[in-house]
């Protein structure tokens, strides 16, 4: 089993509802950062949605540890080789987070919280003691259509990330700071978030055809 | 967040299987997951069956979306 894949499954996870609900938070956290208390982690990771999609992504490539970093990996930031579409008659799953919360939540979640659900990469604008302030990219909706609006200042708790200096570039989710990222890895979850939102509104729009 | 939804399998046929989906019958692909049973409770992504669940645990998430 694959440690670095289950601690990054813990820092996306440890902050979600089902997570908060049952007062898992500081154990999965713990976990992220020290490895503490792995097999109790891992047994509240695997009752997630998340490992649903991680179970998917493993079979499509013949990968037997649904933990393997690389599954983790392509299931929150998206990956062009592991993550496949698998269509029928008239929908498309993607077993892709940024896309996942879009189609699931869209009819009875605020935007603002599917905004907060959806992973995030930005440029560092301003590092303080206890939060990083960064251009954040949120999404909105538009004659029936998800776009991207014009980034704003924001601010995120420092989550995960100690070491970070402005200009370096990090990924979030749910408001806290998961870790830092090449610009190149930012730009290629950025164009992925863009061609799901795409995906997600041709759908729609063909659904409203019919 | 980053929860999906729960639905009721009322009947399988080969790889569908229609569901009662917040209050409606919708037809989902069962593909992803195997031997779903009529009665049990499942999570539903964009009309895919991703994951069975039980009944106590469709209840809270229902709950929660108000469902």
């Amino acid at each position: 089993m694959s440690l670095e894949g289950e601690k990054l499954a813990a820092r996306f996870s440890h902050n979600c509802w089902k997570i908060r609900m049952r007062g898992h938070c500081d154990l999965l956290k713990d976990f992220a950062r020290k490895g503490a208390k792995r097999d109790e982690s891992v047994h509240v990771l695997k009752a997630l949605d998340s490992f649903a999609y991680y179970k998917i992504i493993a079979s499509q490539n013949n990968i037997s540890d649904p933990f393997d970093l690389r599954v983790v990996k392509a299931y929150w930031f998206g990956d062009d080789d592991l993550v496949r579409k698998i269509e029928n008659n008239d929908q498309v799953f993607l077993p892709f987070h940024n896309y996942t919360i879009i189609l699931d939540h869209i009819h009875h979640s605020a935007l603002e919280e599917i905004d907060r659900c959806k992973v995030s990469v930005a440029k560092v604008w301003e590092v303080k003691e206890s939060c990083i302030n960064v251009r954040h990219t949120a999404i909105n909706q538009k004659e029936n259509k998800i776009i991207f609006v014009e980034p704003r200042l924001d601010s995120i708790n420092r989550g995960f990330v100690d070491d970070i200096i402005k200009r370096e570039w990090i990924a979030y989710h749910e408001g806290e700071a998961i870790q830092k990222i090449e610009k190149e890895e930012a730009i290629k979850l950025v164009n992925r978030t863009k061609d799901a939102i795409k995906l997600f509104n041709e759908q729609t729009a063909s659904k409203s055809r019919e | 967040m980053c929860l999906s939804i729960p639905a009721k399998i009322l009947k399988v046929i080969d790889k569908k299987a229609i569901v009662d989906f917040q209050g409606k019958k919708e037809q989902v692909d069962t593909q992803l997951i195997d031997n779903i049973k009529v009665g049990e409770y499942a999570l539903i992504s964009n009309g895919f069956i991703i994951k069975k669940i039980d009944f106590k645990e469709a209840k809270e998430i229902l709950n929660i979306i108000g469902g």
